[in-house]
């Protein structure tokens, strides 16, 4: 079920009607049922791959509890091993094999793998790491076993983050299904303008600079360096505004039943570098792999050699969590570099500014951070957008190209669409940046009444004819 | 059950107020937005409220989808013929919106002494969708072209009653800023030349691209309810006793050996015109069509290459007699 659908606009206060009207001890169960229905609003018969992976996890995570030696080990091995393998099978056997044979093929080796032909479940990769940051805490000491099933399951299949985020530690949310939320008005209020928000990221922006990309990376070989460089940046918003809008739904749907949910992005276009840029994008994601890869590898304790190799090693992996294709892993190892690189220049850089008197805080010295790593960042999106290497490069060739032409819209992003996708963007950066100095909502409380309720109500037709009202599906629901 | 206390019985109340407030002031923007789109004097939606209003006569009307828009000079039709001439062509439209769109010019005007109706490869097929509906949403009350955009999309009732459905659903080409923008006193500069939109563009290499796709070739699409449509077509003028001629505007010759089932359909749209006695004048083989800078598409003519058709059509219609005098005449 899309947020951005019909039976989201039933489903959702349906269920929180019926979550506050039930007593405490059956809510838990409610949500799961109601969790299970939205799920298999997609495709039924995956509800199964999920439940094995919740099975799994809370069984082994329960004998690790209680396990001690070598024992312990083995069910925490077999454990993610386990859960690994439901993901390796339905996302990764494809590639990998067909890398294999590409491999055997160079060495005149012609093998036939036998093929699995199976469609990748929505989301399975976000709730395979929530599962699996679980049996790690468990497994670390310090998060303790769920005993109660239901609770355990209703973690992992949460209809709000289910399918794309943000990835939850069981520490924020475990405990939030046995605590008792009364129907708070304040909270309700909140969650449904914190959901408008995401919306109108989704609809209004992301769908809307869509049309270009979808244009020009759907035949580039059609389309000028221009129209190329227009859709890269576009893209750069698009899938900012697709993947943080849903954030902000899930968040907000959350709050509304009175779970809060981790943030999961901060302005990261407002990064001034590309280290500072991934502590700002995807939070729950790079933190999960900063946590339970990164440092374990050693992370930057050992030298830089060692800190570049874990930090390409870190982001490779992270590319591939993405999507199991070779553009993946070079975005990732690309935006990597960009960090290693950020790192051992640092010194550096810095004697440079210094010796141009220009300290941390200067607008000149913000202002080339934050161009250079925006430009850095689009460079990478690149990749991701992009359907393979090679197509990533014959765009960056095309980039130079068609330049005294200067022919900026696509057939169906014309002038008019174009000029409000940019508009957009602007209005969204302001927001963001107002919103960091004085909550918007706060300057809207203090409005009398009819003022507010008319700002409150033209943003919502704003959104109902701005938006692209296509049903869509958000860009991560396929990773 | 919720809510449990006076605070929350009180939240949710005013949460019900506000959504009567927000359903209030979308029927005001809805019923503003119409009324603005309604009043538009340039381009197409100026062209739809003339005619609307009744205020399109022409002895000449040119009918069909964009090929017609861009290819038929009134101004050129009326100095050879001595009638007033005005041009129907909608952007993407099928022959099922095409005659919808003919019906509404009859509903409101009187009817004319000679109907043009230009031909593509794709007259006798009924797309999946209607392209840019949101041209027509301030006319679903017109019972000819609601009822063909209702045959594709069913839910064109919801457009037509739930207020700004329409324009959030089916107008991403965002109307709705022109019809703002009329209330706020704002026109744009007008595109149309009696219906008819000269394009001065040149070859944009788009059919170059598609003919690498398509380079084995590729066949036209086709169905009955779209050759239904057509027939309609020709009913219609029979029976209101106009004339009409069926009129295959210049291609650029190159897509002819791509388009496989070409002559079936030729042939069908021959046959259907000889039942109905409607001339049928093919332009496909016009030395026009030799030379690409006629046009900026395989499909479509530019502002130089439209007006040497509408000169050649000009002639053919001269020498055939339909001319002022002769069609005036005509019961």
């Amino acid at each position: 079920m899309l947020f951005n659908s019909l039976e989201f606009a039933v489903f959702f206060p349906a269920v929180c009607a019926i979550y506050f009207a039930l007593p405490h001890a059956r809510r838990t169960s409610f949500l799961l049922l109601a969790s299970a229905v939205f799920y298999m609003a997609f495709v039924p018969a995956y509800i199964l791959v999920l439940g094995a992976t919740i099975g799994v996890d809370f069984a082994a995570a329960r004998k690790i509890e209680t396990a001690r030696g070598r024992s312990r080990t083995a069910w925490f091995a077999g454990s993610i091993v386990a859960t690994c393998l439901i993901l390796f099978a339905f996302k990764y056997y494809a590639f990998f094999t067909s890398t294999f044979v590409g491999l055997a093929e160079l060495a005149g080796w012609r093998p036939s793998p036998p093929t699995l032909d199976l469609i990748l479940p929505v989301g399975l990769s976000f709730h395979t790491f929530q599962s699996l940051s679980y049996v790690i805490e468990v497994h670390r000491g310090r998060q303790r076993a769920e005993q109660d099933w239901r609770i355990f399951a209703t973690y992992v299949l949460f209809f709000p983050q289910l399918v794309a985020g943000p990835i939850e530690r069981p520490q924020n949310l475990l405990a939030q299904f046995r605590a008792r939320h009364e129907f708070d008005p304040a909270l309700l209020t909140s969650g449904l303008k914190r959901m408008a928000w995401g919306f109108f990221k989704k609809l209004v922006i992301a769908d809307r600079l869509a049309l270009h990309v979808n244009d020009a990376y759907g035949d580039p070989a059609a389309h000028s360096g221009p129209q190329l460089a227009v859709a890269t940046v576009a893209f750069a918003y698009q899938i900012y505004c697709d993947f943080s809008g849903y954030s902000d739904i899930a968040v907000g749907a959350a709050r509304v039943l009175g779970f809060r949910l981790m943030e999961n992005f901060d302005a990261p276009y407002s990064a001034s570098s590309t280290g500072e840029f991934w502590r700002r994008w995807h939070i729950s994601l790079s933190s999960w792999f900063r946590d339970y890869v990164y440092v374990p590898l050693g992370g930057g304790r050992a030298g830089s050699w060692r800190r570049t190799r874990n930090l390409l090693l870190t982001f490779a992996l992270s590319g591939l969590w993405h999507g199991a294709a070779w553009n993946f892993v070079v975005w990732g190892l690309l935006n990597g570099a960009y960090v290693a690189a950020g790192h051992a220049s640092r010194d550096g850089r810095d004697r440079l500014w210094a010796r141009a008197g220009l300290g941390e805080q200067d607008f000149t010295r913000k202002t080339v951070g934050w161009c250079t790593t925006f430009l850095l960042i689009c460079l990478s999106w690149v990749f991701f957008r992009a359907t393979s290497v090679t197509e990533a490069l014959v765009i960056l060739s095309r980039l130079a190209t068609g330049w005294s032409e200067l022919q900026l819209t696509t057939e169906s992003c014309g002038p008019r669409q174009m000029a409000f996708g940019a508009l957009a963007v602007l209005l969204l950066e302001s927001a963001q940046r107002l919103h960091r100095h004085r909550p918007i909502g706060t300057l809207l409380a203090g409005m009398p009444l009819l003022p507010r309720w008319g700002a409150y109500a033209g943003l919502l037709i704003f959104l109902a004819l701005a938006g692209v009202h296509g049903g869509s599906r958000f860009i991560y629901f396929q990773f | 059950m919720p809510p449990r206390s006076p605070a929350s019985a009180r939240a949710l109340l005013r949460l019900a107020l506000f959504a009567l407030f927000t359903a209030l002031l979308a029927l005001l923007v809805d019923a503003g937005i119409r009324h603005g789109l309604r009043r538009v004097q340039t381009g197409s939606f100026g062209a739809t409220n003339r005619m609307v209003a009744g205020r399109a006569t022409a002895g000449i009307v040119v009918t069909g989808s964009s090929r017609a828009l861009v290819h038929y000079d009134p101004r050129v039709l009326a100095a050879a013929t001595g009638l007033p001439a005005l041009n129907l062509g909608r952007n993407g439209s099928h022959t099922g919106l095409q005659l919808a769109v003919l019906r509404t010019h009859l509903r409101h005007n009187p009817a004319p002494n000679l109907v043009i109706h230009n031909l593509d490869l794709h007259s006798l097929a009924t797309p999946a969708e209607i392209h840019d509906p949101g041209q027509y949403l301030p006319y679903l009350d017109e019972p000819a072209l609601y009822d063909e955009i209702r045959a594709v999309h069913r839910s064109a009732w919801a457009w037509r009653h739930v207020p700004l459905y329409g324009h959030a659903v089916a107008d991403p080409r965002m109307h709705w800023l022109e019809g703002l923008a009329r209330l706020a006193g704002l026109e744009r500069a007008e595109t149309l030349v009696a219906g008819f939109q000269p394009r001065a563009w040149s070859w944009t290499g788009d059919f170059e691209r598609f003919a690498t796709r398509a380079a084995g070739g590729y066949e036209v699409a086709r169905d009955d309810r779209g050759r239904d449509q057509l027939a309609a077509l020709l009913r219609l003028c029979r029976e209101s006793g106009l004339p009409v001629i069926l009129v295959l505007s210049p291609e650029h010759a190159a897509v002819r050996p791509l388009q496989l089932n070409r002559a079936a359909i030729l042939a069908e749209i021959a046959d259907l015109a000889a039942s109905s006695g409607a001339p049928f004048w093919d332009f496909s083989e016009s030395p026009l069509c030799l030379d690409r800078s006629n046009f900026y598409n395989s499909q479509h003519l530019n502002a130089a290459g439209a007006d040497a058709f509408t000169r050649e059509l000009a002639r053919r219609l001269f020498a055939a007699g339909y001319t002022a005098p002769r069609l005036n005449s005509h019961p």
